[in-house]
């Protein structure tokens, strides 16, 4: 396909700026930049400009620019943000500090919550009340606002959050609140519950309404001087930003609504997946994305990636990788549903005093880096383990620059775990190796068996830096016969930038029974109106796909499903909806009640614009065949040490040849274990197959 | 490099680690997601969004395995549960039977908490069994919610279902669930929540059976027997490490809900080498009203406490357990005899882990908290709406915790024993005709100490209902939250009812009918300080102070802290001054 123009996906991380490209052949470039210069935006204009200049491509020429960051979810963690304050109904100033009042653990009287993002002494209270149904209570007494808005400019407050009970029902309350505020404190900026998310729950919607507050002046900055900083290299792309929910949204909305960009780099990585798989006659695929201190999954069926209308930022993991919720700060929106563990390439071993061992969730991060990196870090890692077994080569530079030592890597394991448990290095490496490998399944397991889904059906899609070294032995314990890796696997996120739709989206919380008289007509004029919503701003280019969804429950259920409404004749289906929701509940719970009420928590509007890249060509050259001496790797106790052939893409094609095989690449190291086959088809993916053999 | 060779990692006991690794974090992984099960199908707002149900996998020998993420005090119960299962069905377990029972005088909880155990079966053999707890919105008998305040035996408290099968070799027992539906005021609320438990037990046997598959039954019974053990050296290692002795301590529940007497609850914790006995015989006989407290129930709240005492870190199941005995004289109220009145045992199973958190206190004063609040206040609502529906609604007031010897208490985190959620505010309103008007903290309300307690909370509703009735249970409204090393005790409960313009202050526990506009005002107890206030770190005074948590007389009143009004920073010369004159 042809583009006008250059399409870039940037995706900034931690330590480096992965840069995609797509030039007006539909041909893929790509670099990854150091993110040496403390200003982000000057590294990701320069990143470009090097990559450009390489290519021989006029800056003039870069239509279009997709960006995703870790910014974001840093400043929440690192907690450096404005001086945000919190405006609520009376009677309810700690709603943010109690939440939901949970342990996220048992039996640890030490654990401490996460401090709220603002504090108790910038929460205020104003007299007012909505009730359930929408009705006014209490109208806002004006005096009790100004003194509330006086104590948060006294304290020298730039965002204001404004969270009140029930705002989800009617929003007008909040919107004289926002009216005052331009008046009385014209320089802070503010976030409104009932817009940024109107539904139902005070605690899950102040958590979300607050992290917007506190991102929103750093995220309108830093957008601000990415464009500036484009301009001044000649760079005058239309620049758009990743949401969590795997859709793309201009500058103005993203400025609006930084919260929901927060989660983007998984989402991005995901929505490549959705699309990739689908193009390979993959529709249903298993994500498994494997970084420096984590390994994520999502679950994509029929080509769609499963979502979810809320997360969790921030949240400590358990001993045993897990996720520990309720121990971060809820967001309420739409993101992919996708589940993460802590254990990564960077993730440490460790024994205990009883003599167990485990694998994270603590990391050796960038610096110092696992032992073998030389820099420092004497804790064994997973990428240690990886060294010793022969799975990483001494030889490889990880990322172009990052030469590994293993004498540093087996010292490290031999003081920290051989020793610890009387065995010898080997022998720990492959069990550090092996349980890296059982937690990270478990992300893997999360999203399909927890959610009611066989995962024998499914193809695991390999990804990030560690996915491709990992999968095949993933596969194989989860029953998983299938490993896809694409091309660029380690840089697959800025990839996915390319691929995303633009979108919009208009949701209002209500609380309706299915069987109610007058249901489908309301249903019908609430859609329009939210269509209108989602539509009217200044949209993208194309006719945007209208897709219609409800939540909906059991009456009393608190977990909702969220279902596509179908229309007939412009009509609502009640009866088609409760069906779309009795098959997913079945299917996912493994039953239906047919006796019960069912009961619509949201109704939600999605305008989906057409997607401007649909299928690139993913050739690229890896340096093309040579000749590399066979590495020798231990593969576990059944299929022992075996001698591995090293190969690059080049030498694969359409006939599966069998493992063990080493594929080193730029980004990635591909491993074929031997019970596997791997092929490598036209669109320069590769194929793992496992072998079924009787023993 | 050196030569590759193929090799096994092996431990001692000739298992390998790796593989004992997998099957440990599979166990729990499996106890999670039946409780995830449990909690997603559930109906009933006590299960779906206060999350007051638990889930475990005990062996083939009736030992727990691994627990959920869910409540100590279900759990805690789970060892004898199990043996009333053995006691009952002997050998005659059968594939596809679910054993069900809430009665106090067998599985040892309370009336509202069904209990539904199924073994589990691998290539036709007995391999464990699934367990799910769930505390039902009603179970019938006098008083909406199963836990009537004024019940004074057992047959008035609801619904008893003695230990039969739910399910018999996969076919559900029909007649058993309409008795139970004809029973109680909410039937698809009940049997709804029911089902979610059977739908864990479902995965439970699903997960398992696919676990012993991949590993071979003899590996299987290998790690298990290996996690017992590992738990047990554990346990075993920490109580070695704790000073010999006998230390006693002594508490109350402040009434039965019939008479407004004090019950004493009196512990003996004796650490012996590296095991510890726990005997409760010198406590009250049982009394007339609810709060008698099951052997297997006051087991759960003693193990608890141990447990917080031991941290988190050794696994929670029955090589634990080993360690540690339990005893009661049967008679007691913390081991009562049929047909005492149990259904709000939980309050006294929480009071038995504030004995031994204050018996442990004296052993190991560096691990032990200030006393929390230490049950949440349930409440059950109850009214039915202008067009005839049932409507049962449950909330839980919870509080403030204790104050540890090293950090202040987080505020409003939910007991050690009981850790359920709030209900939300909104939802509760868009389910049950009432309005809250306040939930928050209450300023100055903290147990003082050089380590503090948290705020105590208030809840406030108004009933929006024609008539609703209102059954209400909470305590400590005559004692006190204590502190620890010199820390203060924290602030006592209190509940009125406001009805026209009277305003009364209830007991602790009652039942009563509310009408339109009546308003309930539920402040319930803070947690005590650790250590003298006057030890504690000025900056930390200023910052209560700015967050007004704490009032600038409070500060200078109790903790000798002056902060200057001008500045609003601590005026250091002032504070020395105040507290050397207050410490002598």
């Amino acid at each position: 396909m042809t583009t006008s123009g250059v399409f870039l996906g940037v995706d900034t991380g931690g330590t480096f700026t992965d840069i995609v490209g797509l030039d007006a052949a539909g041909r893929i470039i790509v670099r990854k930049a150091d993110n040496r210069e403390a200003n982000a935006a000057a590294s990701i204009a320069d990143g470009i400009r090097a990559l450009l200049d390489e290519q021989g491509i006029a800056p003039s020429s870069v239509s279009r620019l997709v960006h995703c960051t870790t910014i974001l979810g840093n400043s929440v963690f690192e907690r450096k943000g404005p001086v945000c304050g919190l405006i609520t109904t009376a009677g309810f100033r700690d709603v943010l500090e109690l939440g939901r009042q949970h342990n996220p653990v048992l039996y640890d009287i030490f654990w401490k919550k996460t401090p709220p993002l603002v504090p108790r002494r910038r929460i205020v209270e104003v007299e007012e009340r909505m009730a359930s149904d929408g009705s006014v209570v209490r109208p806002i007494d004006p005096d009790s606002l100004d003194a509330a808005i006086d104590a948060l400019a006294a304290q020298g407050v730039e965002a204001v959050a404004v969270c009140l009970i029930n705002a989800c029902t009617n929003a007008t309350h909040e919107q004289t609140i926002a009216e005052r505020l331009r008046e009385r404190l014209p320089g802070a900026t503010i976030s409104l519950s009932s817009e940024i998310s109107p539904e139902w729950g005070e605690y899950e919607r102040t958590s979300t309404t607050v992290t917007d507050a506190f991102l929103k002046p750093t995220f309108a900055r830093y957008l601000s001087s990415l464009e500036d900083r484009l301009q001044t290299r000649d760079l005058v792309p239309e620049l758009l930003v990743m949401q969590s929910a795997g859709s793309i949204t201009d500058v103005e909305e993203a400025k609006a609504m930084p919260v929901r960009c927060l989660d983007s780099g998984p989402a991005a990585g995901v929505i490549a997946a959705a699309n990739i798989g689908a193009a390979l006659g993959f529709p249903d695929v298993l994500t498994l994305e494997i970084g420096g201190t984590t390994a994520k999954s999502a679950l994509i069926e029929g080509g769609e990636p499963r979502r979810s209308m809320e997360t969790e930022i921030g949240t400590p993991t358990g001993s045993d990788g897990r996720a520990l919720r309720g121990g971060g700060f809820v967001l309420r929106m739409p993101v992919i549903d996708a589940a993460e563990v802590g254990a990564g390439g960077g993730s440490i071993a460790s024994v205990d005093a009883g003599g167990s061992l485990s694998v994270g969730p603590q990391g050796a991060g960038a610096f110092p880096g696992p032992a073998s990196y030389g820099r420092g870090g004497a804790r064994p890692t997973v990428t240690d383990a990886n060294l010793v077994l022969g799975y990483l080569s001494e030889t490889q530079a990880l990322g172009g620059t990052i030469r590994l030592d293993r004498s540093l890597a087996e010292a490290a394991i031999r003081r920290h775990v051989a020793e610890p448990l009387g065995i010898d290095v080997l022998d720990a490496a492959h069990a550090i190796r092996s349980l890296a490998n059982a937690i990270m399944g478990r992300a893997v397991r999360t999203v399909s068996t927890e959610r009611g889904r066989d995962v024998r059906k499914f193809a695991l899609l390999a990804a990030g830096g560690g996915g491709p070294g990992h999968a095949a032995e993933i596969a194989r314990v989860l029953g998983v016969d299938t490993v896809i890796i694409p091309p660029f696997a380690g840089l697959f996120a800025s990839l996915g930038l390319l691929l995303s739709p633009s979108e919009r989206r208009a949701s209002r919380a209500v609380n309706l029974r299915l069987r109610q008289s007058g249901v489908a007509a309301e249903l019908a004029a609430l859609l329009d109106a939210l269509a209108l919503d989602a539509t009217g701003k200044a949209a993208f280019e194309g006719t945007p796909t209208i897709t219609e969804e409800v939540d909906v429950r059991y009456a009393g259920q608190f977990h909702q499903i969220t279902v596509p409404l179908p229309r007939r004749d412009g009509a609502v289906d009640t009866a088609a909806i409760r069906e779309a929701f009795e098959m997913e509940h079945e299917r996912t719970y493994g039953y239906r009640s047919p006796r019960e009420h069912c009961e619509i928590a949201a109704v939600r509007v999605v305008a989906r614009y057409p997607r401007v890249v649909t299928s690139p060509n993913f050739q690229r050259s890896e340096g093309g065949k040579t000749a590399h001496p066979p590495r020798r790797i231990y593969f576990g106790p059944r299929l022992g040490p075996q001698s591995a052939r090293v190969l690059s893409r080049e030498d694969l094609g359409e006939k599966p040849v069998q493992g063990p095989i080493v594929i080193p690449e730029y980004d990635t190291t591909v491993i074929v274990p031997p019970d596997f086959t791997v092929r490598r088809n036209a669109a320069n993916v590769l194929i793992l197959e496992r072998v079924k053999t009787e023993p | 490099m050196e030569p590759m060779r193929d090799f096994e990692t092996r431990s001692d006991d000739g298992l390998d680690i790796l593989t004992f690794e997998l099957i440990r974090n599979a166990l729990s992984e499996i106890a999670d997601e039946m409780m995830t099960s449990l909690v997603r199908t559930g109906r009933s707002v006590n299960t779906t969004q206060a999350l007051d149900c638990s889930a475990g996998l005990a062996d083939a020998d009736g030992q727990l395995l691994a627990q959920a993420l869910a409540l100590p005090g279900h759990m805690g119960t789970f060892p004898g549960v199990m043996r009333a299962v053995f006691d009952r069905f002997g050998s005659e377990f059968r594939p596809g039977d679910i054993y069900i029972s809430n009665d106090p005088f067998s599985v040892g909880l309370h009336m509202p908490d069904i209990v539904l155990v199924r073994p589990i079966f691998q290539a036709k053999e007995l391999a464990g069994f699934a367990l799910a707890v769930a505390h039902h919105v009603d179970v019938g008998g006098m008083a909406a919610g199963g836990m009537p305040t004024y019940a004074t035996e057992v047959y008035a408290e609801g619904l008893r279902i003695p230990l039969v099968r739910l399910y018999d070799q996969g076919r559900v027992n029909e007649t058993l669930l309409e008795i139970i539906r004809s029973n109680v005021r909410v039937p698809d609320l009940v049997v709804g929540d029911l089902m979610g438990q059977v739908a864990a037990c479902h995965v439970g046997q699903k997960r398992l059976e696919a676990l012993i598959r991949d590993h071979g039954r003899v590996t299987f019974d290998q790690a298990t027997t290996q996690l017992l053990d590992y738990a047990e050296r554990m346990c075993r290692a920490a109580i070695a490490a704790w000073p010999d002795g006998s230390y006693s301590f002594e508490d109350v529940v402040d009434d039965d809900g019939n008479e407004a007497a004090a019950i004493a609850i009196r512990g003996t914790v004796t650490i012996d080498g590296d095991s510890l006995r726990i005997d409760f015989s010198d406590s009250d006989p049982q009394v007339k009203g609810s709060v008698n407290c099951p052997i297997h129930s006051t087991f759960a709240g003693a193990l608890t406490a141990v447990q917080c005492v031991l941290g988190a870190a050794i696994p929670a199941n029955a090589g634990l357990f080993r360690a540690i005995s339990v005893t009661a004289r049967p008679g007691t109220f913390v081991s009562p005899v049929e047909p005492a009145a149990t259904c709000n045992r939980a309050l006294t199973l929480a009071r038995v882990a504030d004995v031994v958190f204050g018996a442990l206190a004296q052993a190991v004063p560096d691990r032990v908290p200030a006393c929390s609040e230490s049950m949440t206040s349930p409440m059950t609502w109850s009214t039915t709406t202008a067009e005839g529906e049932r409507l049962v609604w449950v909330d839980n007031h919870i509080s403030g915790r204790g104050g540890l010897p090293t950090m202040d208490a987080q505020e409003g985190i939910a007991p050690f024993v009981y850790n359920a959620n709030n209900d939300s505010v909104e939802i509760t309103e868009a389910s049950f005709p009432l309005r809250l008007e306040r939930f928050r903290l209450i300023p100055d309300s903290e147990g003082a100490g050089k380590f503090r307690g948290g705020l105590a909370t208030e809840r406030l509703y108004r009933v929006l209902a024609r008539e609703a009735t209102l059954t209400y249970r909470s305590d400590r409204h005559t004692s006190r939250p204590w502190g620890l090393a010199g820390g203060h005790p924290g602030r006592n409960s209190n509940v009125f009812v406001t009805a026209g313009d009277e305003v009364v202050q209830t007991p602790p526990k009652f039942t009563r009918a509310m009408h339109r506009e009546d308003v309930l005002h539920s402040i319930m107890q803070s947690g005590g300080g650790w250590g003298n206030p006057l030890d504690r770190d000025p900056a930390a005074v200023l910052e209560d102070v700015l967050d007004e948590k704490i009032g600038r007389d409070r500060a200078r009143d109790v903790y000798g802290v002056v902060i200057s009004p001008v500045t609003s920073s601590v005026d250091t010369e002032a504070t020395a001054a105040l507290r050397a004159e207050m410490s002598r």
